[in-house]
């Protein structure tokens, strides 16, 4: 989308919190790599890096929770991981085709 | 490592209520295992950032933080409390002697992993509530979100969902959620508040039963006011359009029983609607193991406890959310007192000692009660939302059933939830009936002309939930043990 940067999450800037912990590498997010802070969940990392929608069409954040499981991922290779709940690791590989249609 | 053995009292959920019961009974005598979903304690209110951030201020992310976290800190401390992050409880059932026999999994890694079954002879439910979603059209789309993921973002990973974010629904917990984001340098579209009212700090008794939240509502005001918003009643998100996400928002005035004022929708810009109309009590585990309900403040059931937080079954106490939305202060009181009582039902508290540390908590969770009926008062859901829906409109998320497929299927002659949802799909998807359950009931109650879910067959058919997380059947063809 070519409007990406007046749309869409991100991260808090210059945050009144004042975080002091640096970016620890990336995650392959359908592909693509964004950075991921210390603690983030996939989810987090996903949407700021501006995902909103998911490639099957359907997923997103919905509830950010855990109870809707509308942000299923596949993370290396195990499908139906939920988004929100999973805290990401440096490396991990996150597709978001697939989850779409009946359960 | 999960203990087989457990303690003398689990604790389910490390919330408000949960960590003043684990605090309370493990104070009194008794060995505790506090058992949480998620990955830090704290619950939806006092949700932590994680420390991996590193952040110099973190109480600057919440008013209420420094307390809860030495709640936390002191719970981490404590010799007699064991505590268990992301460790869900998948299913329950009743045990002989009384408490549960509670089946656990591991969630670390992003799915249910079985960890086998432990004995709790006394158990504190303490599961807290999640945001009650109603649909509109285009509820669907990527970039709408509840409260409660909008709260989630801020205060645990600092991401801010637009730039242009606008916030509606109903309820006092829509004030800190838009506090917040301003806060955190968001832009907002808007603050609508379906209801026609100024809120209840214009409520002399509601006033005076909740103080600590009058100077709490007074903060969010101001950071509103400093930065020229206003909370504008009357007014809904009726729909929202975009091309695979959310561009523009249909907002609307609303009549007092939320139908919509005839000419007044407008369409404004916007990439995030962050929309909730107060909150559902989590019952499942509440009901596995068979605790009576009653009607809560809102009408909607809740699991129904007597003064020392006990529920109908021998052993299971529940405190918090799920005897009624009442907020974080009630759901500490019903905590405390859930605690305190399972360390006098183990006999390492007297009841003097009981006693003594039982009456403020006591006094508060009756102000608080009180509270929350008066919250409920001003802030109702009436049906008149279900006029905003067309026949396509999605109304349950998992499995894309719309509005005209729930109708034709009632008009056909299905009047109970379960007929309902086993000829439209409605709950069966992968949420179990969470997100859209108060919808498919209220709308289920009005097509087949009853008076309100309450009246229909089986009002709690959406709530019951035999298992609570979904674990693949492989997780259970190898069960590790099974005490007792």
């Amino acid at each position: 989308m070519s409007d990406d940067d007046e749309r869409g999450p991100y991260r808090v800037v210059d945050d009144p919190v004042e975080p002091t912990a640096e970016p620890i590498g990336e995650i392959v997010l359908d592909g693509t790599a964004v950075s991921l802070r210390p603690g983030e969940t996939v989810a987090a990392a996903m949407l700021a890096a501006g995902r909103v929608g998911w490639d099957d069409g359907r997923g997103a954040v919905f509830c950010g929770i855990g109870v809707c499981y509308g942000c299923l991922v596949t993370v290396n290779d195990t499908p139906s991981i939920r988004a929100c709940r999973y805290v990401a690791r440096p490396g991990d590989v996150v597709t978001t085709a697939g989850h779409g249609g009946t359960r | 490592m999960i203990p087989t053995r457990a303690a003398d009292v689990v604790v389910v959920g490390a919330g408000a209520a949960g960590l003043h019961a684990a605090v309370q009974a493990a104070d009194g005598g008794a060995s505790v295992l506090l058992l949480d979903a998620d990955v830090r304690p704290g619950g939806q209110y006092h949700r932590q950032l994680p420390v991996e951030f590193g952040a110099v201020r973190p109480e600057r992310a919440h008013h209420e933080q420094p307390a809860a976290a030495d709640l936390i800190a002191r719970l981490a401390r404590h010799r007699r409390v064991t505590q268990r992050q992301q460790v869900t409880v998948w299913a329950a059932e009743p045990r002989v002697g009384g408490g549960a026999l509670l089946h656990l999994a591991d969630v670390s890694s992003g799915r249910a992993v079985n960890a086998g079954v432990i004995a709790a002879p006394r158990v504190v439910l303490a599961t807290g509530a999640y945001d009650r979603t109603l649909p509109f059209p285009g509820s669907e789309l990527p970039g709408v979100y509840t409260p409660g993921a909008a709260r989630a973002l801020l205060q645990g990973a600092r991401i801010v969902p637009g730039r242009r974010v606008l916030v509606a629904g109903t309820g006092p917990f829509l004030l800190p959620v838009a506090a917040g984001l301003i806060e955190a340098g968001a832009r907002l579209a808007g603050v609508l508040e379906a209801n026609h009212t100024r809120g209840w700090v214009r409520r002399p008794r509601a006033m005076a039963l909740a103080p600590e939240k009058v100077a709490e509502a007074a903060r969010y005001t101001a950071t509103l006011t400093r930065h020229r918003t206003r909370v504008r009643a009357g007014r809904a998100v009726v729909a929202v359009e975009g091309d695979g996400r959310v561009q523009t928002a249909t907002v609307a005035k609303l009549k007092p029983d939320w139908t919509i004022v005839p000419g007044s929708e407008k369409t404004i810009e916007t990439d995030a609607v962050v929309v909730g109309y107060g909150f559902v009590p989590q019952l499942e585990l509440a009901l596995a193991l068979g605790c009576d309900t009653e009607p809560g403040p809102d009408g909607s059931p809740v699991v129904a406890v007597d003064d020392a937080q006990l529920t109908s079954r021998p052993g299971v106490y529940a405190a918090g959310e799920l005897t009624g939305v009442g907020g974080a202060v009630l759901a500490a009181a019903e905590g405390a007192l859930a605690g305190l009582a399972t360390a006098l039902d183990l006999g390492t508290l007297g009841e003097r000692g009981h006693a003594a540390r039982a009456s403020a908590w006591q006094g508060a969770r009756a102000r608080y009660r009180r509270f929350a009926d008066a919250l409920a008062a001003v802030y109702p859901v009436p049906d008149g939302w279900q006029s905003w829906l067309a026949d396509d409109t999605v109304v349950c998320r998992c499995e894309r059933v719309r509005y005209g497929a729930l109708r034709d299927a009632v008009e056909s002659g299905a009047t109970a939830l379960g007929t309902v949802c086993a000829a439209t799909g409605c709950g069966q998807g992968r949420c179990q009936g969470r997100s859209c359950g108060t919808a498919v009931a209220g709308l289920t109650a009005t097509l087949s002309g009853v008076d309100g879910p309450a009246e229909l067959p089986d009002p709690l058919a959406l709530s019951v939930r035999p298992v609570d997380t979904p674990i693949p059947l492989g997780e259970l063809a190898d069960d590790p043990d099974r005490p007792e």
